[in-house]
């Protein structure tokens, strides 16, 4: 055997258990769903019914779905300027050379990001309830509360989860931008400095330029994720209440799970993947003009 | 020779692995703790050696998905818990065995309505839980209310929970549940229909009753009750209750525990449901229930029928309630039971449970409910006209069992 050859062979052989993971768990229900996304299936028997694209066309005439889209991009429009925004304030106010305990704050920040959402979703669960902090603290500051939950007013659920979900999200994308400006030359702020610009001139001029690819990753993942958001829904709400907090991806589930359509979760899953990658290219032309 | 004694030798030994081998049965359950199901699966294999269970616990939070999933691979227990609303979805996809002819072996055993879809039975009503009325003793006093006599029909009820709501902004008369997808029916607006001889689907389950006077009523009360109320999630309410600021709630015998721990200050009571009138209708409560079946892939039926037998005996299911104080066994036999004498407040719920109600079982009950959620919602948070708003739900529910039945 050639040795080009033998090499060959052994690079395949070292890829070859992701190559098996990502074909068996990855590829295939990847592929699987698609297919399943053009026929009736409920999941439970094997019966399987050809239906072209009868699913895609019933989502865009549910209801539900369309709340669901709604109430989707809702959080997203809703979340992400503000993770981002505070995310590169305390960014910006971490990359100060003469702040003491950085890798305090660091982690502190970052410390969200490393507990399980369901477990956060059920703290802020207890939290929002009817006798929990926010009521408290809001009696004790002398504003009359209602004794119900935040999340079961069809008025506040929907802000309450986003409220959460900024707090729980934005340490970890505040650790990239800060990497991000870690990465910028000291050369360069020194350099205009010596011409004489100012703290506005140097953000606008050099640190929001350069940190843009940072940016533009961060918008991206954040725009995915925010898309995608299910456990939050699912552990605090269910949807609930009147469909105020009901999103694509827990629609999706409600929909294959409960109601057995796993075609039309098929379906949803599909349009969902559309949107984003629609969206995440629009970004990519927007953010990456000028990069 | 030698071969000769080998090859009797090694049918011998193939022989006797046969006829040891024991007969493995799966079980997958949701209220057993490890402990209750390690005891209980001991003194079954005591009494059936020729029988190994192997018993998988499921949690409420993944325990359907898991068991959806399983379906969908082939890879079924021999014994499967499930909630009595759950059962015709699972019915309906053919994949549960027919029980039907076992019913008359059980003349004990109450609340088959709850296993029953297509004129068929699909399992074994294993446990049963309800709910019943808690009110606050204390709050009854200071509304010039007789705690010795709750209330006993719709009219009473609105009343005690105006003249409740009436000590203060943040007293409330009722705790009624909303912003989950089932509490708003389940406690306890679909029951009080049923209590009102009426239902929102007919008979045959091909047209949506909404819009019938019986459950007309029940709306219009319902909307006038809640003006008195808190409305929030079961949690709250609880918790609201258990604090002592809600007169009248409806809700599981669980609460029992819950509050002799949490709250033991607060002064309550349990009852019946209301009904409609003196004249008219019953203590209708909604019909929590647990249900044994066996999957159609089981290769073990006559084994798995067995252990059910053993499962629903008022011993194991007695054993459970003393562990688990908020459901109660589907036997009769039960009743005589002496822990209900040191329980008189559980004993009201088992009495209740002789009045419930299961749901109706449609495979599409999952999306019928939310409808009716929506619904309800709707009259009692956003104060919507009643007729409207059923007229309009209505038609969305006939919607779906059209769909269903085309």
């Amino acid at each position: 055997m050639k040795r080009k050859t033998r090499q060959r062979w052994f690079l395949f052989a070292f890829l070859s258990p992701w190559l098996i993971l990502f074909a068996v768990f990855g590829l295939y229900p990847i592929l699987f769903s698609f297919a399943v996304s053009f026929t009736q299936y409920s999941g439970i028997n094997p019966n399987m019914k050809f239906v072209g694209l009868e699913n895609y066309i019933k989502a865009f005439q549910d209801e539900v779905f369309l709340i669901a889209l709604k109430n989707t991009f809702f959080f997203v429009v809703g979340t992400i300027p503000f993770t981002t925004g505070i995310a590169l304030l305390i960014a910006i106010l971490l990359n100060n050379k003469r702040l003491k305990g950085k890798d305090f704050f660091k982690s502190a920040f970052f410390l969200p990001s490393v507990i399980s959402m369901v477990v956060i979703s059920m703290i802020w669960t207890y939290m929002y309830s009817s006798n929990g902090l926010f009521n408290t603290l809001g009696s004790l500051m002398g504003f009359t509360m209602e004794d119900r939950s935040w999340l079961a007013s069809t008025k506040t659920a929907l802000p309450a989860i986003m409220f959460m979900d900024v707090w729980a999200a934005f340490g970890y994308y505040v650790i990239l931008i800060f990497a991000g400006l870690q990465s910028i030359p000291e050369q360069l702020y020194e350099a205009a400095r010596i011409d004489g610009a100012g703290s506005f001139r140097i953000a606008t001029k050099i640190t929001l330029p350069l940190l843009k690819p940072t940016l533009f990753f961060v918008i991206a993942i954040n725009t995915i994720r925010s898309f995608q958001i299910f456990s939050e829904i699912y552990t605090m709400t269910g949807g609930g209440p009147r469909n105020s907090t009901q999103t694509i991806v827990h629609y999706l589930y409600e929909v294959s799970f409960r109601k057995f359509e796993m075609g039309y979760g098929s379906a949803i899953a599909y349009i969902l993947l559309m949107i984003i990658m629609i969206i995440t290219l629009i970004q990519k032309r927007v953010l990456r003009k000028e990069v | 020779m030698f071969k000769k004694v080998l090859i009797v030798f090694i049918a011998i030994l193939m022989v006797v692995t046969v006829c040891s081998a024991k007969t493995k049965l799966l079980f997958w359950e949701f209220m057993m703790d490890d402990d209750t199901a390690n005891k209980v699966i001991e003194d079954y294999e005591a009494l059936n050696p020729d029988v190994e269970i192997e018993f998988v616990q499921l949690s409420w939070a993944t325990g359907f998905d898991k068991i959806v999933t399983a379906f969908a691979a082939g890879a079924v227990p021999d014994v499967l818990e499930l909630g009595n609303t759950w059962v015709a979805n699972f019915a309906n996809e053919g994949v549960l065995t027919d029980i039907s002819n076992e019913v008359e072996k059980f003349p004990h055993i109450v609340g088959w309505n709850q296993s029953e879809y297509d004129g068929k039975h699909w399992g074994y009503p294993w446990l049963l839980g309800t709910r019943a009325m808690f009110y606050n003793m204390d709050l009854f006093i200071k509304a010039g209310l007789d705690p010795e006599n709750p209330p006993e029909t719709w009219d009473e009820l609105v009343d005690a929970a105006k003249k409740i709501h009436a000590l203060g902004d943040d007293i409330y008369g009722f705790g009624m549940g909303t912003g989950e997808p089932q509490t708003p029916w389940q406690e306890w607006f679909l029951p009080a229909v049923w209590g009102n001889d009426g239902n929102i689907l007919s008979e045959d389950m091909k047209t949506a009753t909404m819009d019938s006077e019986a459950v007309l009523e029940a709306a219009r009360m319902y909307q006038e009750l809640s003006e008195y109320s808190i409305k929030t999630k079961s949690r709250d309410l609880r918790a609201v209750f258990g604090s002592g600021k809600i007169g009248l709630w409806i809700g599981q015998a669980d609460a029992i525990t819950n509050f002799s721990t949490t709250y033991p200050d607060t002064n309550y009571m349990v009852c019946f449901v209301p009904k409609p009138s003196n004249d008219k209708g019953f203590h209708a409560s909604f019909a929590g229930g647990e249900i044994l079946t066996i999957p159609n892939a089981s290769k073990n039926k006559e084994e798995a029928k067995k252990f059910i037998e053993y499962l629903i005996s008022e011993e194991v299911t007695m054993n459970i309630t003393k562990r688990v104080p908020s459901i109660f066994p589907s036997t009769s036999k039960a009743s005589e039971n002496p822990w209900f004498e040191d329980h008189p407040l559980e004993y009201i719920f088992f009495l209740q449970n002789a009045l419930a109600v299961p749901a109706p079982q449609h495979p599409k009950w999952v999306d019928i409910q939310y409808k009716l959620s929506e619904a309800i919602e709707s009259i009692v948070l956003d104060y919507t006209d009643v007729e409207e708003t059923f007229n309009k739900y209505n038609r969305q529910i006939q919607t779906i069992l059209d769909d269903f039945n085309n």
